[in-house]
C-alpha cells in the first residue's frame, strides 16, 4: 500500500511598505511602532487570498472528506504570521481551517512562528518561534504537533537534530536529486546525528505537476485530468510507502486561478486515487507512526524546495541578502533582551519577529533567469534593490527605537 | 546616413551612438556613407566612409550644434560672423535663423549624395530630417529616422514649436522611426502624430572596454562622492540633483556632491546650492570631455542621473561601466535595459534622497549593483544593436 501524502503551506508574510518613512529632511525621529508594515496592503491580499483560495479550497477539501468517509486525508502548515492575519481581517477563512482540523483527518504541523530563517543562524531564536508556534497550533487546533516542517523545507543535520531535540518525531523535507542521489523519495530517512526524528521527503515532480505545471499550456502533460494523474501515482513501486505531495496552498485559486480548472482537479482527485487498492491518504504523522527509515541521509548543506537549485540561494544569494540577514540577527540578541527587561519593549520584539519572514529577503534576490519571473510575482517591490534599502532604513529605525528603549530603561533604574 | 556628430566631438550621447552602429554596420557588412556638415578629421566610424559638406564638396562651417537654443544659436552665429570666421562655400550665407540653417545644410547633403549609390536613407535627429527628406523625394529611396532626443524631452516645459514641426516632417515622411527605447517611443507617440506601426526601438549600448582605463579605487580617508554629469537644462534635472544633495548632508554631513556640465541653468544651480547652504559640499567641474569623462566617474562612489526625461542615458552605463552604482530615474530609456540600477521618479527627492544615502551606506548594496551591472552590460553591445537596424533595413527594404 502506498500512501499520497499531501501538505499544503499556507502563509502570508507581513509586507514592508514603500512609501511611509519618515523622509530625509525630516528629523530623525522615528516611527510609530509597526508604522512601516503596509498593513492597508496586507490585509486586502489576505481577503483576496481567502475568497480565492483559503475558503473554496477548505470546501473542496472538507467536501473529499465527507464524500470518501473520511479516507482522504492531508496536512497544513500555517505560519504564525498568516495565523495572525486570518484572525484580524479574514476569520471566517481561519474558521474554515478549524472545521478541517475537527474532521481528525487533517494533520496540522509546525514550523517556525515567522516563517523565518532563524534555523540558520539564531538557535536560540529558533526554540523560541518552533515553541510558540505549537502552543499556538495545540491552542487552536486541538491537537499537539509531532511533524515539522522548517521554512520553505530548510534542513540539514544540525536542523533536524535541534527538532529532535525539540520532541519531534517527523520532519518534512525536500527530496532533492543531490541529496537522494539514486535514492527514492517515497521512503523514510534519517538525517545523520538523529535517533528517532522521521524524514519525510517531498516528491518534487508529482508536486510540481500540480503546482506549477498544471496551468502550463506548453507543458505536454497539459492539460492534467485527475484521473491520468492518479495514474501516474500508480507508476511508483508498490514497495514505496508514501508519495510526498508538497506544495503552497494558494497554488488552488491564486497562483493558479480558479478557472484553470485547479480546484476541481482537487475536487476530483481523490475518488480516482481511492478507486486504486494499492493507494490511500495519509498525514505525515500517520506515516510516521507505521514507517521505519530505510537508511541515513548526510545533509551538510542545507537543502530546500526553492528554485532550480534546491538551496538558500533564493534568500542568501547576493551580498545584500547576505547583509540584510546578517544585520537582522544581530539584533536579534539585544530586541530579546530589552523585551525582556521592560513590558514596553515586548513589541519591538513581536516587531522585529515580523522582519525575520524570509520574504523579505526574497524579495531582494537578484537571480536571473526562469526563477526571476517567480521572485518577481511575488515581490511588492519594484527592484530587489528597493527592497533592501525599504528593509534596511525599517531595521535602521528599528535598531534605534531598541536603543533609546534601553537606556530610558536604564536611566529609570538609575533615578 | 545622415548625422551630425561622430564621436569624439559630441555634446551628447548621440555622436557616440552614431559612431559605434556605423562601425558595428559596416562590420556586419553594411555599407555606410556618413555624412556630417562640419569633419574634423579624427571621426570613429570604422570602415565607414565618412564625408563632410566643407571637406569633400563644399564646406558647411557650420556654427550649428544639437541641442542649442535659437537665441544661443543667434548670439553664437553673431560673434561668428563678427569674427569673420571662415565659412567658404555658401555663396548665399547663412540663413537668419536655425531653421534656414538646417534647410540650407539639407540642400548641400542633397547635392552632395548626387553621385552615389544607396539604398536606403538613415537620418539621425531632427537637423537631418529635412536633408533625408530631400534624397528621398528626389531618389524614391526608403527614408529611416532616427530620433535620439525630441524636442520634447530636451525641452519639455518650452518645446520649439519650429523645430517640432521639422520632427514632424521628418516622422510623416519617414518610412520607419527608430527610437533609442521604448520610454522614447512612449513619448514620441503621445506627442507626435505618429503610427506606433511604423517606430521600432534600437536601445543604445556601450562599449566592451569602456572604463577599462579607470577603477574605482577610493580612498579610504575622502569623504564620499555622488556624481552628476549632463548638461545644466531643465530636462537633466540638476537642481533635483541639488535637494536631494541637501537632504542627504542633513543625515550625513561629510558628502561631496559633483556637478559635471555646463548649459544654462548653472547660475541657477550656484544660486540654489547657496540657498540650501550647501555650496561648501558641492563642487562644479564644468564641462568635461574625452578620458575625463571615465576618471570623472571613477573618482565617485555613486552616479546619479536625475533626468526629467531621458530617451536613454548612455551615461548610466557609462558610470556603471567604471564601477560606480548608478541611481537612475524611472524617466529614462537606460532605465529598461538597465536592471542593475537603484531606480526612483524624477520627482520624487525624498526617494532619491533615501536612495544616495543607501548605496552610501551599504557595501553590500554597491557590491551587487556592479557585479550584477558588470554582467548586464556584456549583452549590452553596440553590435547587438546595429544587427536590429540591420533587421530594420531589410524590413524596410522587402
Amino acid at each position: 500500500m502506498t500512501s499520497v501524502v499531501f501538505y499544503f503551506q499556507v502563509h502570508q508574510p507581513y509586507r514592508l511598505g514603500h512609501t511611509p518613512f519618515a523622509s530625509a529632511k525630516e528629523t530623525r525621529e522615528p516611527c510609530a511602532p509597526f508604522a512601516r508594515f503596509d498593513d492597508a496592503e496586507n490585509e486586502r491580499i489576505v481577503r483576496r487570498v481567502a475568497e480565492r483560495c483559503y475558503l473554496p479550497m477548505n470546501q473542496v477539501l472538507l467536501d473529499a472528506i465527507d464524500k470518501t468517509d473520511g479516507r482522504f486525508a492531508c496536512s497544513f502548515s500555517l505560519s504564525g504570521t498568516v495565523l495572525q492575519q486570518l484572525e484580524d481581517w479574514a476569520p471566517e477563512a481561519l474558521d474554515s481551517f478549524v472545521k478541517l482540523a475537527d474532521t481528525g483527518r487533517v494533520e496540522f504541523l509546525c514550523e517556525t512562528s515567522h516563517h523565518s530563517l532563524c534555523a540558520l543562524i539564531d538557535e536560540t531564536e529558533f526554540r523560541a518561534q518552533a515553541i510558540a508556534q505549537r502552543d499556538r497550533i495545540e491552542s487552536l487546533f486541538g491537537v499537539r504537533p509531532t511533524t515539522f516542517r522548517n521554512t520553505e523545507l530548510i534542513f540539514d543535520n544540525r536542523i533536524a537534530q535541534l527538532l529532535e531535540g525539540l520532541g519531534f518525531d517527523q520532519l518534512l523535507g525536500e527530496g532533492a536529486d543531490h541529496l537522494l542521489q539514486w535514492r527514492s523519495p517515497s521512503y523514510a530517512y534519517r538525517a545523520h546525528g538523529c535517533e528517532r526524528l522521521k524524514l519525510l521527503l517531498r516528491s518534487y515532480v508529482y508536486s510540481d505537476d500540480i503546482a506549477f505545471r498544471f496551468s502550463n499550456r506548453e507543458w505536454a502533460g497539459y492539460p492534467l485530468m485527475a484521473d491520468t494523474f492518479a495514474g501516474w501515482l500508480d507508476e511508483v513501486p508498490e514497495a514505496a510507502p508514501f508519495i510526498g505531495l508538497f506544495m503552497d496552498y494558494e497554488t488552488f485559486g491564486e497562483h493558479q486561478p480558479a478557472d484553470t480548472g485547479v480546484l476541481d482537479f482537487m475536487a476530483y482527485l481523490p475518488g480516482y486515487v481511492l478507486e486504486n487498492p494499492r493507494l490511500d491518504f495519509s498525514t505525515p504523522a500517520e506515516i510516521g507512526a507505521r514507517v521505519e527509515p530505510v537508511g541515513e541521509l548526510d545533509v551538510q548543506r542545507p537543502v530546500s524546495w526553492a528554485d532550480t537549485e534546491r538551496d538558500l540561494s533564493a534568500w542568501l544569494g547576493n551580498p545584500m541578502q547576505r547583509e540584510a540577514h546578517r544585520a537582522l540577527y544581530e539584533l536579534g540578541p539585544k530586541v530579546r533582551r530589552a523585551a525582556d527587561q521592560s513590558p514596553v519593549a515586548a513589541s519591538l520584539l513581536a516587531e522585529w519577529r515580523r522582519l525575520t519572514t524570509s520574504d523579505h529577503v526574497y524579495y531582494m534576490a537578484t537571480k536571473h533567469h526562469s526563477d526571476a519571473e517567480v521572485h518577481e510575482y511575488f515581490s511588492p517591490f519594484a527592484s530587489p534593490y528597493d527592497a533592501f534599502i525599504i528593509f534596511m532604513n525599517v531595521l535602521d529605525d528599528l535598531s534605534s527605537r531598541v536603543d533609546r528603549a534601553t537606556m530610558s530603561d536604564s536611566r529609570g533604574e538609575v533615578s | 546616413m545622415l548625422g551630425w556628430e561622430l564621436s569624439p566631438h559630441l555634446t551628447g550621447g548621440m555622436g557616440i551612438a552614431c559612431s559605434r552602429l556605423a562601425r558595428s554596420l559596416t562590420q556586419q557588412g553594411t555599407q555606410v556613407l556618413f555624412v556630417l556638415p562640419h569633419a574634423m578629421g579624427d571621426e570613429e566610424a570604422g570602415s565607414a566612409d565618412v564625408r563632410a559638406c566643407d571637406r569633400s564638396v563644399r564646406p558647411v562651417d557650420s556654427s550649428l550644434r544639437p541641442y542649442q537654443t535659437r537665441s544661443q544659436y543667434e548670439q553664437q552665429r553673431e560673434r561668428l560672423v563678427h569674427q569673420d570666421l571662415p565659412r567658404s562655400g555658401f555663396q548665399g550665407g547663412y540663413g537668419a535663423n536655425l531653421i534656414d540653417e538646417v534647410a540650407r545644410y539639407a540642400d548641400v547633403v542633397s547635392d552632395l549624395c548626387r553621385d552615389d549609390e544607396f539604398d536606403l536613407i538613415h537620418a539621425h535627429d531632427w537637423m537631418t530630417y529635412a536633408a533625408g527628406l530631400r534624397i528621398k523625394a528626389r531618389t524614391g529611396k526608403p527614408l529611416v529616422c532616427h530620433v535620439h532626443s525630441s524636442e520634447r524631452d530636451r525641452r519639455p516645459f518650452d518645446p520649439d514649436p519650429e523645430i517640432e514641426r521639422r520632427e514632424q516632417a521628418g516622422f510623416d515622411g519617414a518610412d520607419r522611426i527608430v527610437c533609442v527605447s521604448n520610454f522614447a517611443q512612449e513619448a514620441l507617440t503621445d506627442h507626435y502624430d505618429v503610427d506606433p506601426v511604423r517606430v521600432r526601438t534600437v536601445h543604445n549600448a556601450i562599449d566592451a572596454d569602456y572604463g577599462d582605463s579607470v577603477a574605482w579605487d577610493p580612498d579610504p580617508a575622502r569623504p564620499p562622492r555622488v556624481l552628476f554629469l549632463g548638461r545644466l537644462t531643465e530636462q537633466k534635472g540638476p537642481l533635483h540633483f541639488l535637494e536631494a544633495a541637501s537632504q542627504v548632508l542633513n543625515r550625513m554631513p561629510l558628502v561631496e556632491f559633483r556637478v559635471s556640465g555646463e548649459g544654462e541653468l548653472l547660475e541657477d544651480c550656484k544660486r540654489r546650492a547657496r540657498e540650501l547652504g550647501i555650496e561648501e559640499s558641492v563642487r562644479f567641474t564644468g564641462f568635461l570631455q574625452g578620458s575625463e569623462v571615465p576618471r570623472m566617474y571613477a573618482d565617485c562612489d555613486a552616479y546619479v542621473m536625475p533626468s526629467v526625461s531621458e530617451p536613454f542615458g548612455l551615461t548610466a552605463l557609462e558610470a556603471l561601466a567604471c564601477d560606480v552604482p548608478v541611481l537612475l530615474c524611472r524617466q529614462s530609456g537606460a532605465a529598461e535595459v538597465l536592471k542593475s540600477s537603484v531606480q526612483f521618479d524624477h520627482w520624487d527627492v525624498d526617494d532619491l534622497a533615501r536612495k544616495i544615502l543607501a548605496v552610501l551606506r551599504f557595501p553590500a548594496l554597491r557590491q551587487q549593483l556592479v557585479v550584477a551591472g558588470r554582467r548586464e552590460l556584456r549583452s549590452l553591445g553596440w553590435d547587438a544593436s546595429a544587427l536590429r537596424l540591420q533587421h530594420l533595413y531589410e524590413e524596410v527594404l522587402g
